[in-house]
């Protein structure tokens, strides 16, 4: 069979073919019995596609993924939840972490007799080497 | 029979219906998105199982497709329709799903989906009946970017011009894409039924 008779042919059925494409498919087709059955074989193929477009899911479809759905939301609520514990414990925590620095910095100031960062951090006896030293390295 | 004007208000009135219920989910309305699933389910179906087949994960891709729609409610600004929304999604999640499939095939060298597994037997069945049993599980052979179209121009009933649309793709792809994959069908389904049958 010609082929692009036959690309012709299969065209026809999706777009509109201009006139001397039609006329040309039309001429082949009283000459050939194979391409008649061609397309009587291409439209029960189409056929039969059209006819089983109303396949379904299984009954309660709709209710399935509203479960779904409900479920999704009840984990994404658990963990923002968790989160918003996590950021609430952790404000406290760095709170009272501020206070307490607050607090250590007034008193050695109070208790440094000069304004320097050694004083105020209270690391003017400290050498690198009894940092390095101590029994927690 | 209507007239055609009287089809037309239905078709608006449906139109406004489905309006409502995307407004009232937008807003929260579980019923509302339930409704709209009941509304799109066979659209989406349709899709689904005529890329995957009628199995499991036809309808896990089913639940996945409404749940991203759940997600987008949004996002979603009503340049496509609902329906082709949808479909879009629905296609993306099947290709998804071939993909793993081959990956998985690829692993285990199995070959599901090309062994011809349940040619219907004819003493049994009309021919009608046999004929959509094998062309169906002719599409199941075709390559996926032949698979798509043939689903949605000739399953889901959508134009050329809305395929190429919904697959971002030119027209001219989406004809000779077709053409290409009834060739395809035509040539798996000849030794299995047009050179049984007579037609």
């Amino acid at each position: 069979m010609d082929k692009k008779i036959l690309k012709l042919l299969y065209r026809s059925f999706d777009e509109e073919l201009k006139e001397k494409e039609k006329q040309h498919l039309e001429a082949a087709m009283k000459q050939s019995e194979e391409l008649c059955l061609e397309r009587d074989r291409i439209l029960a193929q189409r056929q039969a596609l059209a006819e089983s477009s109303k396949p379904s899911f299984t009954p309660f479809f709709a209710e399935r993924v509203m479960n779904r759905i409900e479920s999704l939301s009840e984990k994404k609520n658990g963990i923002e939840a968790f989160y918003e514990t996590l950021f609430a414990m952790f404000r406290r925590f760095a709170l009272a972490g501020a206070a307490i620095l607050i607090i250590l910095l007034l008193y050695n100031l109070r208790t440094g007799d000069a304004l320097s960062t050694d004083d105020i951090f209270y690391t003017s006896d400290v050498a690198i080497e009894n940092i390095i030293d101590l029994p927690l390295f | 029979m209507f007239q055609p004007s009287k089809l037309a208000a239905v078709d608006r009135e449906e139109k406004l219906n489905e309006q409502e219920l995307f407004r009232a989910a937008k807003n929260g309305d579980k019923n509302a998105f339930k409704e709209l699933i009941k509304k799109y389910e066979h659209q989406v179906a349709a899709t689904v199982i005529g890329m995957l087949g009628n199995c499991p994960e036809a309808e896990d891709v089913g639940q996945e497709t409404f749940i991203r729609l759940y997600q987008s409610l949004d996002k979603f600004r009503g340049e496509a329709s609902l329906g082709t929304y949808l479909t879009r999604i629905a296609i993306n999640l099947s290709l998804n799903e071939l993909k793993r499939r081959q990956q998985k095939r690829g692993r285990f060298f199995s070959r599901a989906d090309e062994v011809v597994e349940s040619i219907p037997d004819k003493n049994n069945q009309k021919q009608r009946k046999e004929l959509k049993d094998i062309v169906h599980m002719g599409i199941r052979k075709l390559d996926p970017k032949y698979r798509t179209v043939v689903v949605l121009r000739l399953i889901d009933g959508y134009s050329t011009q809305e395929t190429a649309q919904i697959l971002k793709l030119p027209v001219g792809t989406v004809l000779s894409r077709l053409a290409r994959a009834q060739m395809k069908l035509k040539e798996i389904l000849t030794p299995l039924y047009w050179d049984k049958n007579d037609i």
